[in-house]
């Protein structure tokens, strides 16, 4: 199995568990091969990954953006943004490490001009 | 209730005072017999708010797939509740006109304030809340209890931050310490006695303790979420210098997965600039 994120999907993949949207209702039920309709369906309705049958290629898997940043600008914007992330907790909350590594994407961004 | 608290309530109902064109319009809303023309009229008498609202509409954070061209389409669209709130979220910064801007710049403020008020209303769009604006109007109105205070007790304000700058600490706290209240007491209370929905009343009360909102959970939830990605973003500042602790309780509420984020960052991003925009006065 596989958690797969929704723009990582290509048709033909198999849902190991059924997909529901946020109030519970099901979008489409365990063991469904995918095709092109079904990941359109995924995106309008929130659904950001589903679980896939068997093994899936890791590379397919990994973060598509790769921070291309110098080490100074990465440590200058690290070092910023844990001053303002001081008070939350960054070393249990797995929901605000994931904003702290947006932040710092999103600050490098910022730097770089984008 | 301590008497300061109060009494800078009482007193600054008479200075800040909501549109008349809001109270007429909430009158219409809560009124059984008006119809969408009637709404419509209201809000065609004054031009500007007109613009800001087909504006918002027709922009790319509504995403209707035609153009609404006239305000009783708007109305007929967006539902006549929906629109009341959403004249008080294009309305409100006017009422707080002319603040000194010693202790902080307004356009930062509203800055940090429509980009919490936009991340909310993306927020309850995934959710598919049915009532967006009223989280859009809650974004924007979270931090007004500062303006309060920097308007009304500026030497307090003053102290409390310089404080802060010696000794790092979180402003809604040392803002209880000192004071014995914070600024979502004041927000609070000053939306209790303008008499605006119970809703928008929970969520900015209780954006610093989202379990403490048992009426509008959610809504409170997504205005605590909103604030904290807005400040992630680093776009506009109230005052705070941190970013306050992420309730993991308020989170879970929301029933997002954490692969959530990134879309709510993205599409946070993307529409701000557009709502500062069209909501923000433009500098004469």
């Amino acid at each position: 199995m596989a958690i797969i994120p929704t723009n990582k999907l290509t048709p033909g993949m198999v849902l190991k568990r059924a997909v529901n949207d946020i109030t519970g209702r099901l979008l489409l039920g365990e063991g469904v091969e995918i095709c092109h309709k079904h990941i359109t369906i995924f995106k309008s309705w929130g659904i950001t990954e589903v679980d896939i049958e068997g093994e899936v290629e890791t590379e397919a898997v990994e973060e598509d953006v790769v921070i291309q940043v110098d080490e100074e600008t990465l440590y200058k914007a690290k070092e910023e943004l844990q001053e303002l992330f001081a008070f939350t907790d960054l070393n249990n909350s797995p929901v605000t490490k994931e904003i702290f590594r947006l932040s710092v994407q999103h600050k490098i961004d910022r730097l770089n001009g984008a | 209730m301590s008497i300061q608290l109060a009494s800078l309530i009482s007193d600054n109902l008479k200075i800040f005072s909501l549109p008349s064109i809001f109270l007429r319009l909430n009158n219409a809303v809560n009124d059984l017999r008006s119809s969408v023309t009637d709404i419509g009229n209201i809000i065609s008498e004054d031009q500007g708010l007109t613009a800001r609202i087909l504006k918002l509409a027709n922009s790319p954070l509504y995403g209707f797939p035609s153009k609404i061209e006239t305000i009783s389409k708007a109305v007929l669209i967006i539902g006549t509740k929906q629109i009341r709130d959403l004249t008080l979220a294009t309305s409100i910064i006017r009422v707080f006109e002319g603040i000194p801007e010693n202790l902080i710049t307004m356009e930062t403020f509203w800055r940090h304030s429509i980009a919490c008020g936009v991340i909310a209303r993306i927020i309850a769009g995934y959710r598919r809340e049915p009532n967006v604006e009223t989280f859009f109007t809650a974004g924007i109105l979270h931090d007004i209890g500062r303006l309060i205070m920097y308007a009304k007790m500026p030497a307090e304000c003053r102290d409390i931050l310089s404080q802060i700058a010696k000794q790092p600490q979180l402003l809604f706290k040392v803002e209880r310490e000192s004071l014995g209240f914070n600024h979502t007491d004041v927000g609070g209370l000053l939306l209790k006695q303008w008499k605006l929905p119970q809703d928008l009343m929970e969520a900015v009360a209780n954006h610093h303790n989202p379990d403490k909102a048992l009426q509008y959970p959610v809504e409170a939830a997504a205005v605590h979420v909103a604030d904290i990605l807005a400040h992630a973003l680093q776009l506009g500042n109230s005052g705070e210098k941190y970013i306050p602790r992420l309730s993991e309780e308020a989170w879970a509420k929301l029933s997002f997965q954490t692969s959530m984020l990134p879309f709510l960052f993205k599409q946070g991003l993307q529409h701000v600039d557009i709502a500062m925009q069209i909501i923000l006065p433009s500098k004469k």
